[in-house]
């Protein structure tokens, strides 16, 4: 058998979007690839082979069959939920957000979980930031607060944000200073210069002091040995030296800020200090976006609908409330009747109650591989795998389109099509 | 006065949302126009009638009406919801958005009321004898301005963001209230009775908040001094009128005041009682 190489791959396992692998394909299969870190390589190298059974109620199915059930489900739905969509191409989002318009449909992404909050904090606040490509040449501070690198995006550290040598930063990790806050000691606080270890819950708290530092505002209750988020005021004060004059600082945060205690009000207090620290240099905050294209989903639904993630289309225009119309508070109230899942697994992600109340209705799921959902789902529409077997549009976590090609044959079509089918189903059933 | 007296005959399954009742707009409806008014059930419309049963009867020659709600209201969102005028009675609990955008009138909930009570009203009064949600006299995300006048008095306890954004008003929450109280606050007053969570009208630009217990205050408010504000008779009487007596408060309690939100200007006070 002849092996093809393929280069300049898009990985799709994180935000980070390596755009560099190389993929060695025999008889339809990746047999090897090289410049990718060890969940990428798991991922291009399975990604396509553990296949879901096509079924209805259990029971195998053609796809048009299994087109018809999911069509029937939503169009019968009197609270149908279209949700999901961090594994799939910009295009499939756009189908998905015009599916839950004419369903009338609560629709909502996997960042509701994750990065949502810091979706939040910048319609309020704005958020100063730049792209991976100027971190890996102008950076000369890299601060992760709640984030994990070497063990979330394996390769940020050497492409883009550490080690990477660049324009302006010719030695790599010798030009730069890492700087990392966290709960706790972690594979990426062993390389920093300065490592925070702080408190849970303190983060809103940390920033406002860092704020006041920053605009050399006082703080008559605090002295040098003072705790502030477990850590003296003194260190704190070293940070905000290096802030203040590093010539290009960049700031990545993580879940960590986001899902703990105040959520999109901690990033809110983080933009501000970094628009504070633009008064002496220049410094940008960048989320670390987890699944590959969670960030597409908030562009997508941004572009058609206004608003970023907990939406609701119930009366025919879109509404924005998270707590109200996200994902899990929904189906932990009941507010749903039936659900279409698209390459996500909630049974995974999701908190216990929400997934029992994902059970008690007809759920249609969309994957590319088994998984925990498809174990029950009542219907199951195999895909095939964005970035080997379809092609499409990822944004990065920078906000940088990156156009992923198909690699491999497969026999199932891509969520783009399963959507655009019941799409048409729906329609049909509604006499549009 | 006119008496609208509705009971909850089914329970919903999914979201009703009904900003459709409020007092004001049921003047001159008769019943069964009030049983076909539309709601939202989930992306359906229904009408009332397939939810509620009840009577009219008038009592007194009193102007306005009085709208009873007798039942488990939880999956009901925006009762009251914009009312200018008139009295709501909710003989139970209540969902999401109670009162919110209300410009007058008077809403008591018998039970415990959802996120987003009063949210961005301007004017009446919201009394809740059991506990609130999230978000009470707050704005809604993307908006820059929350509650701006009237007052909201929860006998229980109150949920996070208590009052964000707000603009003007008072909100008295007589038992515990979660984290960020007055969260980015321009103006009005916050009264919490019981104990409060942490970071207390962090981001405020004017204002006052009133606290009992729960001292954490961010490092950028600043103590200005210890004294007794003249007010504070004046709006016990007030809160008294409107059925809450703030037990067990000293009436001569002294106050800490402090001054903040730095970051934001600083004129904003959090009053914390000297002598609870």
């Amino acid at each position: 058998m002849t092996v093809t190489v393929h280069k300049d791959v898009v990985c799709t396992f994180c935000g980070a979007l390596c755009d560099d692998l190389e993929m060695h394909v025999e008889d339809n299969r990746v047999i090897d690839v090289k410049n990718v870190c060890g969940i990428g390589r798991s991922k291009a190298l399975h990604g396509d082979n553990d296949k879901p059974e096509c079924r209805v109620y259990g029971m195998p199915a053609t796809l048009e069959r299994a087109y018809d059930a999911a069509a029937e489900i939503l169009s019968q739905a009197k609270s149908p939920l279209v949700y999901g969509f961090s594994s799939t191409v910009a295009e499939a989002n756009r189908v998905g957000v015009e599916l839950a318009e004419i369903l009338r449909a609560g629709l909502d992404n996997c960042s509701s979980y994750c990065h949502g909050p810091g979706v939040l904090a910048r319609q309020h606040v704005g958020l100063p930031t730049c792209t991976l490509g100027e971190a890996k040449n102008r950076a000369d501070l890299v601060v992760f607060w709640g984030a994990n690198p070497m063990e979330s995006h394996m390769r940020h550290f050497s492409r883009y944000s550490v080690q990477a040598k660049g324009m302006y930063t010719p030695l790599g990790r010798k030009d730069r200073k890492l700087v990392v806050v966290d709960v706790r000691p972690t594979p990426s606080s062993k390389n920093a210069d300065l490592f925070f270890q702080v408190i849970p819950g303190s983060d809103y708290e940390i920033a406002t002091v860092l704020r006041a530092l920053v605009c050399e505002l006082p703080l008559p209750t605090l002295t040098d040995d003072s705790l502030v988020g477990g850590v003296p005021l003194s260190r704190w004060r070293e940070l905000v030296g290096l802030l203040r004059e590093c010539k290009y600082g960049v700031v990545f945060f993580g879940i960590g800020l986001t899902q703990s205690q105040g959520k999109d009000l901690n990033v809110e207090q983080l933009i501000r200090l970094v628009s504070d620290c633009n008064r002496y240099t220049r410094v940008y905050a960048m989320p670390m976006r987890g699944h590959a294209n969670v960030n597409g989903n908030n562009q997508v639904f941004v572009w058609q609908t206004g608003y970023p993630l907990a939406i609701s289309f119930n009366r025919g225009y879109p509404r924005f409330n998270p707590g109200e119309f996200s994902v899990i508070d929904m189906l932990n109230r009941g507010d749903v009747d039936a659900a279409l899942i698209v390459a996500t697994d909630p049974a995974a992600h999701l908190p216990h109650t929400a997934v029992e109340g994902l059970k008690k209705i007809p759920t249609i799921v969309l994957d590319p591989v088994n998984s925990l959902t498809t174990a029950w789902a009542d219907v199951v529409i195999p895909v095939a795998t964005s970035g080997l077997s379809a092609d499409g549009t990822y944004y990065r976590m920078d906000n940088v389109p990156i156009r992923l090609r198909k690699i491999l044959d497969c026999e199932w079509p891509a969520d783009l099509e399963v959507l655009q089918r019941i799409k048409e189903r729906v329609l049909h059933a509604k006499n549009h | 006065m006119r008496v609208i007296d509705l009971r909850l005959t089914r329970e919903p399954n999914l979201p009703l949302e009904a900003e459709r009742l409020r007092p004001d707009s049921l003047e001159q409806t008769t019943l069964d126009e009030i049983y076909a008014l539309p709601l939202l059930y989930g992306n359906q419309t229904a009408e009332a009638g397939e939810f509620l049963r009840g009577e009219i009867r008038e009592t007194g020659d009193a102007p306005g009406v009085s709208l009873i709600l007798r039942g488990d209201f939880r999956r009901v969102k925006r009762l009251g919801q914009g009312m200018q005028s008139g009295e709501l009675i909710i003989e139970g609990s209540c969902g999401f958005h109670a009162g919110a955008e209300m410009g007058g009138g008077r809403i008591t909930i018998r039970g415990d009321a959802g996120d987003w009570l009063g949210a961005h009203m301007t004017g009446g009064v919201i009394r809740v004898e059991g506990s609130a949600g999230h978000w009470a006299g707050a704005s809604y995300r993307g908006k820059t301005q929350g509650m701006r006048g009237g007052a909201i008095i929860i006998h229980g306890n109150a949920g996070r963001m208590t009052g964000t954004k707000m603009r003007g008003g008072l909100i008295v929450v007589n038992g515990d209230c979660l984290e960020f109280p007055g969260y980015d606050m321009n103006a009005g007053t916050i009264l919490i009775a019981g104990h409060s969570g942490r970071h207390i009208g962090s981001g405020m630009v004017r204002g006052t908040i009133i606290v009992r217990e729960g001292h954490d205050l961010l490092p950028t408010f600043y103590h200005d001094c210890t004294y007794q504000p003249p007010f504070w008779q004046l709006m016990r009487s007030y809160i008294e009128t409107q059925g809450l007596v703030l037990d067990g408060w000293d009436v001569d309690c002294f106050f800490d005041r402090y001054s903040g939100e730095a970051m934001t200007g600083g004129k904003g006070e959090v009053l914390l009682c000297h002598t609870a």
